[in-house]
């Protein structure tokens, strides 16, 4: 598939995710780092001017105080890899697509972690640690994939690709 | 931390199912071999630590306060700028 029936394919089937809004995932192995988080909310990021954004926030529910800091709620925000880089490109081996009960990762929703920044220039996006969805299952992973950079600048991204 | 010697070609069984190999020895490089559950993610540390690292940094980031906005803003600018 060319780079642009991904994005379009992509783009169709988070519009049709988050027709209601939001979406809750399970993410059995939680996020590198966040282990005691399991389950997320996935919605699009609206700025209060009512425009519209390429942004989606990832928000942990709070679970038992227990896990130790789960208590406390995170929010991550993401965009899609394809809007910065088009033909960026994830091969998940077979347990990790068997852990998200898929066949093949184009039966995915991709989206990477933005590492907001106070100076814009800063901002970068990790290429290197996708999220993977199952729109169907709700289950979400962390993937790594070690051809990506983890700081890949958000700003100025349009004019290089 | 536990510390073992192995020799080229021997290996240390972790729990019941992780084995490590010593694969190849040249120089300060070794190469080892691990069999594990394919449920076990395995990952060179200082991928694992930056990964680690970049989420930590990136659950920050909403904390302050009308970032976002401000990166939308900013792109709209460069999409219209060319």
């Amino acid at each position: 598939m060319n780079s642009a029936a991904t994005r379009g394919m992509q783009e169709s089937i988070l519009a049709m995710l988050l027709q209601g809004q939001q979406a809750e995932f399970c993410f059995p192995e939680g996020l590198l780092g966040f282990p005691s988080y399991r389950r997320f909310v996935l919605s699009r990021y609206q700025p209060p001017d009512g425009s519209e954004s390429p942004f989606l926030l990832l928000q942990t529910k709070e679970t038992e105080a227990d896990a130790g800091d789960s208590h406390i709620s995170v929010s991550f925000p993401l965009i899609s890899p394809y809007w910065l880089v088009p033909d960026y490109h994830v091969a998940p081996p077979p347990e990790v697509l068997a852990k998200l009960d898929v066949g093949a990762a184009a039966e995915c929703v991709i989206l990477v972690i933005v590492t907001l920044r106070e100076r814009l220039e800063e901002i970068t996006v990790n290429l290197q640690g996708p999220l993977l969805f199952n729109p169907l299952a709700r289950l979400g992973c962390q993937l790594v994939v070690e051809e990506y950079p983890v700081r890949y600048p958000l700003l100025g991204s349009e004019k290089r690709t | 931390m536990l510390v073992l010697s192995r020799r080229l070609g021997e290996s240390i069984t972790i729990g019941d199912e992780v084995v490590v190999t010593v694969l190849e020895v040249s120089g300060n490089q070794v190469r080892v071999g691990i069999t594990a559950p394919r449920s076990v993610r395995i990952l060179r540390t200082e991928i694992y630590q930056a990964m680690q690292t970049e989420n930590r940094a990136a659950a920050c980031g909403l904390r302050h306060p009308r970032l976002l906005e401000k990166v939308v803003a900013r792109l709209r600018g460069e999409r219209q700028g060319g």
